[in-house]
């Protein structure tokens, strides 16, 4: 049990403060779409913290979020570590310099609220590539094999 | 006359793996089919995100409705190609003529 902590719908950026997340999202409706996120991504994406306020989280909780995020679902992390490492330091690096852990195999169009579908984990299912391949834009979230 | 090398615009960011990926096979087109690629990091490099950005109506659609990486741009015929591809994949776009 975390205690209460900061939840985002990956589907519409809904942010929960609560001991668990949602199962349901009362703004989309999505389910199971939440994921856990630090104190200052809640902040950031509701617009009442600057960039440099708020807690973090390292590569390790980051990773563990990832994780998480994967359970009773029909996708998993990608096996190739290698890429996992990338795209982790890849998403902290964005949130240290921008704000947000930005997807690191996109650009951010410079619109605030249009860049919000950029946050890793995103709303990949709706991507081609999820459709195509099996995968999100950036592989670290891949179709669990049957 | 020598003939003018075909040049490529390649947009790249620095902890996307699928551009680590391309890099061996842009390097390969480079020697094997004399065309140049100009790398242009994007989140390091504020202004190579801006003509990105300015490319938006050719590169979204070749990226599936964003702004992707890796993302090759053809100048010349204006034409974009998104992604980790074969080998043959980008070589066939990069050296396809103008409107053909």
């Amino acid at each position: 049990m975390r205690g209460k902590t900061f939840y985002r719908c990956t589907v519409c950026n809904d942010i929960h403060y609560g001991n668990i997340a949602p199962k349901i999202c009362p703004t989309c409706s999505s389910k199971d779409a939440y994921v856990h996120i630090a104190e200052r991504e809640a902040g950031v994406t509701l617009k009442f913290l600057k960039i440099e306020e708020g807690k973090n989280f390292n590569e390790n909780e980051v990773l563990k979020t990832f994780e998480d995020f994967t359970k009773s679902k029909d996708f998993t992390l990608n096996t190739d570590k290698e890429r996992i490492e990338l795209i982790v330091q890849g998403v902290l690096e964005h949130e240290e310099q921008y704000g947000l852990k930005y997807c690191p195999c996109r650009m951010t169009s410079g619109n605030f609220d249009e860049d919000l579908s950029l946050i890793c984990p995103c709303n990949f299912k709706i991507q081609n590539n999820w459709k195509e391949i099996g995968e999100c834009w950036c592989s670290l979230f891949i179709k669990r094999k049957e | 006359m020598m003939a003018e090398k075909k040049q490529i615009i390649m947009f790249w960011g620095r902890r996307c793996p699928h551009c680590r990926a391309m890099e061996p096979i842009v390097q390969k087109l480079e020697e094997e089919e004399g065309i140049k690629f100009e790398r242009l990091e994007v989140w390091e490099n504020k202004e190579n995100a801006d003509k990105m950005r300015a490319l938006s109506d050719i590169i979204k659609p070749a990226c599936g409705g964003y702004l992707g990486t890796p993302a090759f741009h053809d100048p010349n015929r204006n034409s974009a190609l998104c992604g980790e591809k074969p080998y043959e994949t980008l070589r066939d776009w990069a050296l396809a003529k103008m409107d053909g």
